[in-house]
């Protein structure tokens, strides 16, 4: 029993330290944002975006844009689409977690993807798992991007951090995918997204995430 | 449009698409409920494609995809943090092997 007990734990805290790379890969991009957008919108309004939004594809969409001559509305177009993205994930979460309105409400602002992957695939509690990797990659991403406005070197850092994402992504969807359909349908929506981002660069994550839809689309019933 | 205007706005953009399906918005049945269902394994590996085109080596980059393949071939371990390991050490020998 007690030994049992022992592997548990010790399993737990492997698991636990799959933390480490993703909250460091997020740092990473948030010294990156905070280098970027320094530059454009200034540094405190850098500082305050990652606090505000916390969001990297929205964030680094918006100093884009800007940078570009975009109008406000036209960003925060973009951004609204971008945050369609969450919509899926959201409704992924919301069986798995605990609590009334309020807790699900505040458990809300850590909805990213990694973070939600990680709560969905984990074995415990998914409301616990995403307070605590949400809470982390927040952290990250903030003080990633005060040190991003400061001027941090990354050195080689950023090709290792930029590697951890796609390998993240395929141990969410081999974690996840419970029964033989499952694995099929992955490795379906895999493949479907591929192609699309080859002929359609622009597809981007939302398209991905319809292509995940399509093939998860029941047959009708007879 | 005042920038702080503007971020206060994304920020509340952003945070009404998180809380609208997790807190909000009632969850999905009959046929939508199906799709959820059987989404997080699609999603996904839908997720891990964007990832792996937006990475600025691109999908061409042999140690970007010995890290993926050195990710698929620790799957069945089950266990995030051997898989998350054996991708980065893949990258990491990989990168080794061909050099910058």
């Amino acid at each position: 029993m007690a030994s049992a007990r022992s592997a548990t734990n010790e399993r737990s805290g492997l698991e636990a330290a799959s933390l480490v790379p993703v909250v460091l890969a997020i740092g990473v991009f948030g010294v990156i944002y905070g280098a970027a957008a320094s530059g454009v919108i200034g540094p405190m309004p850098a500082i305050v975006s990652s606090l505000i939004v916390f969001s990297g594809a929205a964030q680094f969409s918006l100093v884009g844009l800007l940078a570009s001559g975009a109008s406000g509305l036209a960003v925060l177009a973009v951004v609204a689409i971008l945050a369609l993205r969450h919509l899926p994930l959201g409704a992924l979460l919301r069986p798995r977690l605990e609590g009334g309105l309020a807790a699900r409400m505040g458990r809300a602002w850590f909805l990213i993807d990694e973070t939600a992957g990680l709560a969905i695939a984990s074995g415990g509690s998914a409301s616990s798992t995403l307070l605590v990797a949400g809470a982390f990659s927040y952290l990250a991403w903030v003080v990633g991007t005060v040190l991003g406005v400061m001027g941090a070197d990354l050195g080689n850092l950023e090709s290792l951090a930029e590697v951890v994402f796609p390998v993240l992504f395929v141990a969410l969807a081999a974690l996840t995918a419970r029964r033989r359909p499952d694995v099929v349908r992955a490795l379906v929506a895999g493949a479907a997204s591929l192609l699309l981002l080859a002929v359609w660069p622009g597809a981007g994550a939302l398209g991905c995430m319809a292509v995940a839809a399509a093939v998860c689309v029941p047959g009708k019933p007879r | 449009m005042n920038i702080w205007l503007l971020l206060v706005a994304a920020g509340a953009i952003t945070y009404a698409s998180r809380v609208a399906t997790t807190a909000v918005l009632p969850a999905p049945e009959g046929r939508l409920g199906v799709i959820i269902e059987r989404l997080p394994a699609p999603l996904f590996a839908a997720l891990a494609a964007v990832a792996l085109t937006d990475s600025a080596a691109g999908i061409d980059d042999w140690p970007v995809l010995a890290a993926v393949v050195g990710a698929l071939a620790a799957v069945r371990t089950r266990s995030m943090f051997l898989i998350l390991a054996a991708g980065l050490v893949s990258h990491a020998s990989v990168s080794w092997l061909v050099g910058p």
